[in-house]
């Protein structure tokens, strides 16, 4: 146990649910300042063969498989501090317990951010959000995670840290072993520490917000803006149930496309001139622009929908399907759930290919049954189109009932070896991840 | 050790007679690829399938033998070399485009297409295959999934890895798996992450699954001649201060500018010391605006000159220097050994100081060619092969300069690969931890080490025991970076 300070040892206590995944209470509650004590703690915990769970910010421990034991969880948000920044370089490396929110605040000074917009920035934590691989609308225009993490710090079940990548943004030395761990939920190891590569801010933004008749209508302007030489930042279609709870625009607009637009002066008129006459193609009743705080609150409360306390929804579900699928899907979707009380709602990022579904049941009350019924039909039909659907938040009858992170495909085995290659004892997240890994 | 002959009969059974090249003549052109090393398969077999392939590999795991996936050899690390014998398994038959999804940009390839015939092939989509490295024209989709290849204009789209979507692959039992797919999310680890830039370790990759960008609706390349790389350095810095990525930021130096002078005759000055090739590309305003940023922040560093163009065939003239200085280095000496790192890009200028004093400390003029903008250089240590002891002390010089990288908190390749080439240089940058980590793929993937063994690791022998190489680089037309 060298190298461990015993003020990292806590006890749960027993009358708090804080730490609880799937409805198991650990008993031990672990805090290490930096990646060496974490690596030193995994040691211990493998040696002692105690299932473990790793903690940021406890934005997303909704997601996974049931996980089949839990002893301990390391809070990694003690160690939340700046390695290194060069400005210059466009590089940063971080600790992974630090949020988004405190990251970002580092960069704006600089004129720079990374280009990942996770939910709940105040309390998500780098690390939690790479781990969890939690979705951004920036992807639109920057890609997910892996467009922009360059290397990375673990921690492994064994207690060894180890790096892979380095903070230039172009490297093959040695395996990319960092795509292993987005996204891996820390079955694999823990990140300990994240670098990435940094994007200027745009020198100036804008938001279209387009309303529509139909969804339909909405994601013909979507898809055109795709096709268009156009590129926005974000770029996202949702229902008016989802402007409605999240109040994020007037309640009256039923269906809108929002468009994020950057870049210096006469390039964003061009894009704004642009996208706004294809939502008018596409039969827009209304286009507007908003900017500022207006806009900012606007793209918080679409990041966050699903995952604030304000819209808890009781299933979540991520949606990975081709560009072209997406209207086909929604449209059967509809079809299926004439109940209006059952249908989904939906943020789409047309020509991405992603969307994300919200369950929030009727007015009475939606039973587990019934939310399964219609998650359940809403994967059928997303496989129909060849994607996948991962749920992310549901309650513990439907995580009983179905693999939460969907047919990972023929290469299951594999991700098997994975496990018992760098955590054979099963300590970290078990069962929790794809396969019941 | 199996029947040597009828090993070749079983593999002729499964891919056809003409197919399976076995005889030391025949051979010989299979013994090296781009890089400094040289080793004799036993065999080189050319399948056309993905069962063919399936096939080969039973048959080699049933023989013990390796397998060496290989593309079109233009690789610079030695990550096609039959380092240790076995099968040489050429991919080059295995150039299909299988699909062009021109609505969802995605296509699905086999790996020996060579990377810039799947651009030619989408262009009447105004679409394009963002990753170019220079040898493009000859290189393999394959090819560059191994290696993560980037290219000049990775410095704005990324490198191989962010523009593969999934691919097919046969393992070591024979087996036929898709990792990832043509969406852009896939639940599980990210298996196709890890395999890109796996050099072939870990299996055969027979499709590939890759995105295709819309072409942009303007370029304009700038070129600035500088009096020295401190200048041009300074101005590639104040670039990336204004908040600017372009599509590619390009550096050569006055040895370099000397070569491409006198092979292609571009009209540098005589007395230039840098030259620096800027291009910008999408919307037309956006293009507008940010070329004449990047002319103000060049401008401040007093330029000796500076030209611009947007039409093709301009562009094209301003690039001639830079993607004929590599065959040009020839006319400054016999042979060059290129070193591929990356630093820091706010390092560059130091680096390059240690890379001149290395140059006057071993005698050996070093030629300086960057993708600068993402700090990647690739310094060309020019030497002769013929005078005795010179190529040992050109290797010497590459691993010093591979330290000086590493010291200045950069890598050890950039877009090469580590090959055969640094396997041994690996300890600089990672301790055995980090490297136990890399190695447990291997049995991840079950490979039983059959693919392309003794590559990216180090083997233990000495950095300066490294005598295999006879001919260490073909300077001329026919390399490229």
């Amino acid at each position: 146990m060298s190298g461990i300070h015993t003020r990292a040892f806590e006890r749960v206590p027993p009358g708090s649910d804080v730490y609880d995944i799937d409805g198991l209470r650990p008993e031990t509650l672990l805090r290490p300042e930096d990646i060496r004590e974490l690596g030193s703690l995994l040691a211990y915990l493998s040696s002692q063969s105690l299932a473990t769970a790793p903690r940021g910010g406890g934005t997303r421990m909704t997601l996974g498989n049931p996980i089949r034991r839990l002893e301990a969880v390391v809070d990694l948000s003690g160690m939340n501090g700046v390695v290194a920044h060069n400005p210059g370089d466009l590089t940063l490396t971080v600790e992974a317990g630090m949020t988004f929110e405190r990251l970002q605040e580092t960069l704006a000074p600089h004129g720079q951010f990374l280009a990942l917009d996770p939910p709940l920035p105040g309390r998500a934590t780098i690390g939690g959000t790479l781990a969890s691989g939690a979705s951004s609308l920036l992807r639109w225009q920057y890609g997910n995670a892996r467009d922009l993490v360059i290397g990375m710090k673990l921690a492994m079940a064994s207690g060894a840290v180890v790096k892979s990548g380095g903070e230039v943004v172009k490297n093959v030395s040695g395996y990319d072993m960092a795509r292993l761990h987005l996204g891996g939920l820390g079955t694999l190891g823990v990140i300990g520490e994240v670098s990435f590569k940094l994007t200027p801010l745009p020198r100036q933004e804008r938001t279209l917000v387009a309303s529509f008749r139909s969804m339909e209508n909405c994601m013909e302007a979507g898809m055109g803006i795709y096709h268009s030489h156009a590129t926005p930042l974000s770029l996202a279609a949702f229902d008016g149930s989802v402007s409605q709870r999240s109040n994020a625009l007037d309640a009256g607009a039923k269906f809108v496309a929002a468009v994020r637009l950057g870049g210096r002066p006469r390039s964003l008129e061009r894009q704004l001139r642009d996208c706004a006459g294809m939502c008018r193609e596409a039969g827009a009743v209304d286009v507007d622009t908003v900017e500022g705080d207006a806009a900012t609150i606007l793209w918080r409360r679409l990041a966050d929908f699903g995952w604030d306390a304000e819209t808890e929804p009781l299933a979540t579900a991520r949606v990975s399907v081709l560009p072209t699928a997406v209207d086909p899907l929604l449209e059967s979707v509809a079809r299926t759930t004439p109940d209006g009380s059952a249908a989904p709602s939906v943020i789409a990022q047309p020509g991405y290919g992603g969307l994300s579904m919200f369950w929030f049941g009727g007015e009475e009350g939606q039973s587990d049954e019934s939310v399964l019924e219609s998650v359940s039909g809403a994967r059928a039909l997303v496989r129909e189109v060849g994607g996948r659907l991962v749920i992310e938040r549901c309650p513990p009858s439907v995580k009983a009932a179905m693999d939460v992170w969907d047919d990972v495909g023929e290469s299951l085995d594999v991700m098997r070896r994975m496990k018992e290659q760098y955590d054979p004892g099963s300590i970290l997240n078990p069962g929790r991840f794809a396969g019941g890994i | 050790m199996p029947d040597g002959q009828s090993l070749i009969d079983e593999l002729k059974a499964v891919v056809g007679e003409q197919y399976v090249i076995h005889t030391p003549e025949d051979l010989i052109v299979f013994e090296y690829d781009g890089s400094v090393d040289r080793a004799m398969p036993l065999a080189v077999v050319i399948p056309s399938t993905v069962d063919e392939i399936s096939s080969v590999v039973k048959l080699a795991a049933s023989h013990g033998l390796p397998i060496i996936p290989r593309g079109a050899g233009t690789g610079l690390s030695g990550g096609a070399i039959a380092e240790t014998g076995g099968i040489v398994l050429a991919l080059t038959r295995m150039t299909r485009i299988l699909e062009v999804d021109v609505d969802n940009r995605v296509a699905i390839v086999e790996p020996g297409l060579v990377n810039l015939e799947l651009t030619t092939a989408v262009s009447k989509h105004g679409l394009y295959y963002a990753p170019d490295p220079s040898s493009q024209r000859a290189c393999t989709i394959g090819g560059n999934v191994a290696e993560n290849s980037g290219g000049p204009h990775c410095l704005a789209y990324g490198v191989t890895t962010n523009h593969v979507l999934g691919m097919e692959v046969v393992l070591a039992d024979g087996s036929v798996v898709w990792m990832g797919g043509k969406t852009r999310e896939h639940p599980g680890y990210d298996l196709r992450g890890v395999l890109i830039g796996s050099e072939g370790t870990l299996g055969v990759v027979t499709k590939v699954a890759v995105r295709l960008l819309r072409q942009p609706e303007a370029v304009k390349t700038l070129l600035a001649v500088f009096r020295d790389l401190d200048d041009a350095s300074a101005a590639v810095s104040g670039i990336i201060a204004a908040g600017i990525v372009p599509a590619a930021i390009e550096m050569m130096d006055d040895l370099c500018l000397r070569a491409a002078e006198e092979a292609v005759h571009a009209g540098y000055p005589a007395d230039a010391g840098a030259v620096l090739l800027v291009e910008v590309d999408g919307l037309l305003e956006s293009v507008e605006e940010e070329a004449e940023e990047i002319e103000e922040v060049c401008l401040r560093y007093g330029p000796m000159e500076m030209r611009t163009a947007t039409d093709a065939a301009d562009r094209e003239r301003l690039w001639s220097g830079r993607k004929g200085v590599l065959g040009a280095l020839g006319r400054l000496a016999p042979n060059y050994y290129l070193v591929d790192g990356t630093v820091p890009r706010t390092k560059l200028v130091e680096v390059l100081g240690r890379v001149r004093e290395l140059s006057a400390e071993s005698g050996f003029p070093i030629a300086n060619l960057l993708h600068a903008g993402d700090g990647n250089l690739h310094p060309s240590v020019l030497f002769d092969e013929r005078k005795p002891g010179e190529t040992q002390r050109v290797l010497d010089v590459g691993g010093e300069i591979l330290r000086v990288c590493v010291e200045a908190g950069g890598v050890l390749s950039g877009e090469h690969g580590i090959g055969l080439e640094k396997q041994e240089y690996m300890p600089l940058m990672f301790t055995d931890d980090d490297m136990d980590a890399m190695a447990r793929l291997k049995p991840a993937f079950a490979t039983n080490d059959m693919f392309n063994p003794a590559k990216i690791f180090p083997t233990g022998a000495s950095c300066s025991d490294l005598s295999r190489s006879a001919a260490i680089a073909r300077a001329g037309a026919d390399a490229w970076i």
